[in-house]
């Protein structure tokens, strides 16, 4: 029925008045609408009076192919599913209840043959699989042989003639398990040992192979008896979309498994074994004790979050976790229940929830045998490897590894290897578990441009990269350990970079570098070569002619290379030979680059994909053709493998949230991947020498640091800056005191305020566990300096005398946002508190006195002017820009010229000796500091400076004439990695 | 702020052209995800539309593009563009079959949709859902969300800031109207 779009309004509005109505008013409307709305008589009559002529378009919408989790599924809405239906042998009693991927009905045998009733499950599914009723059959027979205490029986699964598929399965009224323990209000020990009764069914369905794959307290039942029972063993799988490899989570059945539970691998599609059971045991155990679950999102709805939480961020001891409602309703104290869980009790749980699947319990036997130690205070397996563990990343992650100077640190590293507490009898190997074990890092440049693409001759004594050290790019080698570098294309190659390949290598001699280099648009074949520079420098000369990438193999005596054609065909010859074999091809549009032989020559690795969309994955193939095999399934960028052994595959890749490029190992056999790099920091590039005892990577990462401009009040703009040297690695915030400069330091393990004075750098106070320290505030008599930390979400208002003495915090945290102003009067501050969402300017007191309020709508970082008569702050934010608004010390709106900030470019700060009010103006990348006379409203551009400073924060000097700020730039590096004699390879 | 948060605000605050300039940014990423989550799928890999927004979402956060405050202005925004991403393939596929030069869709442009006979069935519910939008823009903003968003009563709600009753009504009325329109 056409309906143009006035009627289709008309037909809405009218509807309103007519749905509400039951099928006798509806037909007494209709009577009277029908002669005032003659054209739309017809459609009102067939929406109101349903019969089956909307049955074609109902159709049409329920037979859609399934776009989303909440779509409806045919022949599955309530409506068709009533007591007394026969659903294969079964007869419908009553529902039961219905998930979003399923309905359960109360249900007995039609036939009379039991008399024991059932819960009958109807899986919700679109479409019918072909192989649906061969599945259940292969599966009915293992998951019917379950027969455990613990464990909901299961009878029969089939598809029904009509098509209805349904599983039988014992029928378990009872509460859910965490339900349960808070009616009954169980302590930690009572709960523990019903987590046991859990245990114990898990595992004797391990044993039998089956993985339960969706384990959660609504899936865990205690009933009458107290006795627990585990429902669904084995539906999950059951109800699958497809075998493969990535089963997607969000298959046939929607978003039916609960990401809340669902263990890391699991998320990422995956292969899984038992261990995903253990990692949901982990969560359920660590709810069991705290009442919350390992993530805190506020909230949990957004699913993406809370599954790149679960896959990424860091899960906090049970102990830490706040504990007040949680003790109230065991009976007990925070304090008692901290120190209970604390230890032992952490240490199991976050080993269950290691993201890590060999870091884990391997089974759930093995969660059981240590909760039993506990309870009989025995030592436990979970904690030594953990001390280890953390002392590792904490090297790590203060990048201490990463310098000139590595020594103690580095032997006692080494010790401390030995003592890390490897898996018995675990299946990955064990340069996969920790391919960097008592490594050395040496940073070996020190450009100011950003190298990459790095390659290691073979016998490990020469490096090559690209770099632009404020020129062309070009490319460099040096002798490692000379720290002297040479130039070998010195500006005669326009195209060098390509970072889809690999693109500098060595002759197996190592007596020239090769690279690719490509005419044009690389449309012909002839545009892309190979290129060859002498290592010690001299006349390039052709190499390779149309190709691509290359690598020989390990002996010298083969070589593989693939073209430019499309799909990318791989070829193989024999050094001595001029034909080549083509071993292997990809779809057209498809690419096969970073070609690597294995060392023991077996197989050749490379990575297969689809650049456009950076799709990429590992695969590997043998020099004859045969065994192509597709190794990971990250679907994102992946780069560089190089391949350790036989079974471990070092490479880059970046995550699917498009962080990184962080570093990760490939155990091939179990095609297990593993992230490697703990920092932040970017791997671009990965080489190995032939027996891998080096390891060249180049590394990127951001810095920020603090630059000084000077300001001539009268004359016209300077354009020149220079850095100011302090001492750690990201400075910023500046501001001025007396004498001295006040910042923020985020560098290494330590966040902080640090002071730069008469040339050198001093910290004033500084954390470990910080999450984050706020901007310096400076009191007007110079003497204190005021700054906000974050803990854990928390923020808690500290001040510190300007020497680094009488550190005070105030014990209440507030939530502050954003910059912080001392009152003329030096007792109190001006910063924003949020509530409800919005940020408002508040009097703030270090004493416990409460905030007082000060301006009603939204502002943020108040500045103060140097006379102290009002501040200036920024208000809401409208698309792109913030107005910039005053207020007078009680509240009331102060009279100031109209200035417009954007983001970007929202800090002001005046110049005290002018009264001037200087903030940034410019484009994204190029922005110049300006002043405004807040009398006249006159503005000045005050600096002329290049393009690319990324200038953040700033402050003016006290006189007016100079104005330092923090600039953020782009680094990176070529580091070297030495794994050791003991890592050769023969 | 960047970009994104920008066109937000300017597409909430009135502004039509925004529009235009937010499509181009969110639809190749949604468009990319699509694809990767139908790659290497068979006859019957289904696509989980919110799944994908939610990850687009979480991208474009991540990469600083998108502020957290923006998650409901994105999320209306998104199941608009996943109608797009969608509505596209399919009608590509439909052409090149036409065309003759019909390749199995591995790992094109394109995105693996089921049988053919759905294909129409795209079609015909977008464009029945464009006469929806017309006419009452609540209504299509709802359905619009439940079909090519997937989205649940709750997440609408949250998103169109209104009673999950309200869109359970809203939801009901639209039906009808579709199935109507459709006939």
């Amino acid at each position: 029925m056409k309906l143009s779009v006035s009627q289709t309004a008309q037909l809405s509005r009218l509807l309103d008045e007519a749905l509400p109505l039951d099928a006798a008013g509806r037909r007494a409307w209709l009577e009277k609408q029908s002669a005032e709305y003659p054209d739309l008589a017809e459609a009102l009559r067939k929406v109101l009076l349903p019969d089956d002529s909307l049955a074609a378009g109902f159709e049409m919408l329920a037979a859609l192919p399934k776009l989303g989790g909440a779509m409806e599924a045919p022949a599955l809405t309530t409506g068709n599913l009533h007591a007394g239906k026969r659903v294969g042998p079964y007869e419908m009693i009553r529902p039961l209840g219905a998930g979003g991927m399923a309905q359960v009905w109360l249900a007995r045998r039609a036939d009379g043959a039991f008399r024991r009733e059932v819960a009958l499950k109807l899986p919700a599914l679109t479409h019918l699989r072909a192989d649906l009723e061969q599945r259940f059959a292969q599966e009915r027979d293992i998951l019917a042989s379950l027969e455990h205490p613990h464990i909901a029986r299961f009878y029969d699964a089939g598809v029904d003639p009509n098509g209805l598929s349904y599983l039988a399965l014992e029928y378990v009224h009872g509460e859910a398990l965490t339900d349960y323990c808070d009616a009954h209000r169980l302590g930690t020990a009572a709960r523990l040992k019903l987590f046991l009764q859990v245990l114990d069914a898990v595992q004797f369905a391990h044993t039998k192979h089956v993985i339960h794959r969706d384990l959660k307290p609504s899936n865990i039942l205690v009933n009458e008896s107290g006795d627990v029972q585990l429902l669904d063993f084995g539906v999950a799988k059951l109800l699958e979309a497809e075998e493969i490899d990535h089963t997607q989570l969000t298959g046939v059945h929607g978003r039916a498994l609960t990401p809340d539970y669902a263990s890391p691998e699991l998320l990422r599609g995956e292969p899984v074994d038992a261990r995903c059971d253990v990692y949901s045991l982990g969560v359920l155990l660590y709810e069991l004790l705290t009442d919350v679950r390992p993530y805190a999102l506020r909230n949990a709805a957004s699913i993406g979050l809370l599954e790149h939480a679960i896959a990424m961020v860091e899960v906090k001891k049970p102990s830490t976790r706040p504990l007040a409602d949680t003790a109230a309703a065991r009976g007990t104290t925070p304090e008692k229940l901290a120190r209970q869980l604390r230890g032992d009790l952490d240490a199991i749980a976050l080993k269950a929830l290691a993201k890590d699947p060999a870091r884990r319990y391997s089974s759930a036997a093995a969660i059981a045998q240590d909760l039993r130690r506990h309870l009989h205070t025995r030592p436990i397996e979970a904690l030594p490897a953990r001390v280890t563990d953390r002392l590792w990343k904490f090297l790590l992650r203060n990048r201490i590894l990463v310098g000139a100077a590595v020594t103690a640190v580095v032997a006692m590293l080494a010790v401390l290897g030995f003592l890390l507490v490897r898996p018995s009898g675990e299946a990955p190997g064990d340069l996969w578990l920790d391919p960097l074990a008592r490594a050395r890092l040496l940073r070996l440049t020190d450009f100011a441009g950003s190298e990459q693409a790095a390659a290691i001759s073979r016998d490990g004594r020469f490096a090559a990269f690209l770099a632009a050290s404020g020129g062309p790019l070009d490319i460099w080698v040096t002798e490692i350990g000379t720290n002297r570098y040479r130039n070998l294309t010195e500006g005669k190659i326009q195209q060098l970079r390509n970072p889809e390949i690999r693109t500098i290598g060595f002759s197996p001699d190592g007596a020239l570098v090769t690279f690719w280099t490509r005419a044009g648009d690389g449309s012909r074949a002839q545009d892309v070569n190979i290129v060859a520079a002498p290592t010690a420098g001299g006349e390039l000369q052709p190499y390779l002619p149309e190709t691509a990438e290359f690598d020989w193999s390990p002996d010298g005596k083969r070589l593989v290379f693939h073209t430019t054609a499309p799909g990318d065909p791989l070829f193989v010859r024999m050094a001595t030979d001029v034909t080549a074999h083509q071993i292997y091809v990809a779809a057209p549009g498809v690419h096969c680059h970073f070609l690597t032989w294995a060392p023991d020559g077996e197989f050749i690795y490379f990575v297969r994909g689809d650049p456009p969309s950076a799709d990429w994955d590992i695969w590997r193939v043998r020099p004859s053709g045969a065994g192509v095999e597709r190794l990971t399934f990250h679907h994102t960028r992946v780069t560089y493998p190089v391949p350790l052994d036989a079974r471990t595959v070092l490479y880059l890749a970046t995550d699917a949230d498009g962080s990184g490029p962080w570093l990760y190992v490939l155990d091939v056999v179990l095609k297990r991947p593993r992230r490697v790099s703990v920092g932040l920091e970017r791997y671009t590039s990965l080489a190995a020498n032939a027996d891998r005892t080096r390891l060249l990577a180049t590394v990127a990462d951001s810095r920020s640091d603090l630059w000084r401009v000077k300001v001539d009040s009268g004359g016209p703009p300077r354009g020149t800056a220079e850095q100011i040297a302090p001492v750690s690695q990201r400075a910023s915030a500046p501001r001025f005191g007396p004498g001295y400069i006040a910042y923020v330091s985020s560098g290494g393990a330590r966040r902080g305020i640090w002071k730069y004075m008469n040339g050198t750098a001093t910290e004033l106070w500084g954390d470990a566990s910080v999450d984050r320290v706020g901007t310096p505030s400076i009191s007007p008599n110079g003497r204190r300096i005021a700054f906000t930390v974050q803990r854990g979400g928390a923020t808690q208002l500290y001040a510190v005398d300007n020497d680094g003495r009488n550190v005070k915090a105030l014990t209440r945290t507030l939530a502050l946002r954003g910059d912080l102003a001392w009152a003329p009067d030096s007792q109190s501050l001006v910063g924003a508190i949020v509530s409800d969402g919005e940020p408002r300017l508040a009097r703030v007191f270090l004493d416990a006195t409460p905030p007082q309020s000060i301006v009603s709508d939204y502002s943020l970082d108040p500045v103060w002017s140097p006379d102290g008569k009002y501040f200036v702050y920024t208000g809401a934010q409208v698309a792109t820009i913030f107005p910039l608004r005053a207020s007078a010390p009680d509240g009331r709106p102060y009279n100031m010229p109209g200035l417009i900030l954007t983001t970007g470019a929202r800090r002001v700060a005046f110049a005290r000796n002018s009264g001037s009010l200087v903030f940034l103006r410019g484009g994204i990348d190029h922005k110049d500091f300006w002043g405004l006379d807040p009398q006249t409203g006159v503005e000045r551009q005050l600096t002329n400076l290049p393009a690319n400073f990324a200038i953040g924060d700033f402050d003016v000097s006290p006189d007016g004439a100079e104005i330092v700020f923090d600039r953020v730039q782009e680094s990176s590096s070529v580091v070297l990695i030495e794994r050791g004699k003991e890592f050769e390879v023969n | 702020m960047t970009q994104l948060t920008e066109l937000l605000a300017r597409l909430q605050s009135g502004e039509t052209q925004a529009r235009d300039a937010l499509f181009a940014v969110a639809y190749p990423e949604l468009h990319r995800l699509a694809r990767s989550r139908l790659r290497d799928g068979g006859r019957d890999t289904l696509l989980d539309t919110t799944c994908l927004v939610h990850e687009a979402y979480l991208r474009f956060v991540t990469a600083g593009e998108l502020r957290a405050e923006d998650r409901r202005a994105f999320f209306a925004y998104a199941s608009q563009v996943m109608r797009s991403v969608i509505v596209n393939s399919v009608r590509e596929r439909v052409a090149q079959k036409r065309g003759g030069d019909w390749r199995p869709l591995t790992l094109s442009t394109q995105l693996t949709l089921p049988a053919a006979a759905d294909e129409q069935r795209i079609l015909k519910v977008h464009e029945a859902l464009e006469v929806l939008e017309q006419a009452d823009p609540r209504l299509g903003q709802v359905a619009q969300m439940r079909y090519f968003g997937g989205y649940s009563e709750q997440e609408i709600a949250e998103t169109m800031d209104v009673t999950e009753r309200t869109v359970r009504r809203d939801w009901e009325k639209a039906r009808l109207i579709l199935a109507e329109l459709l006939r």
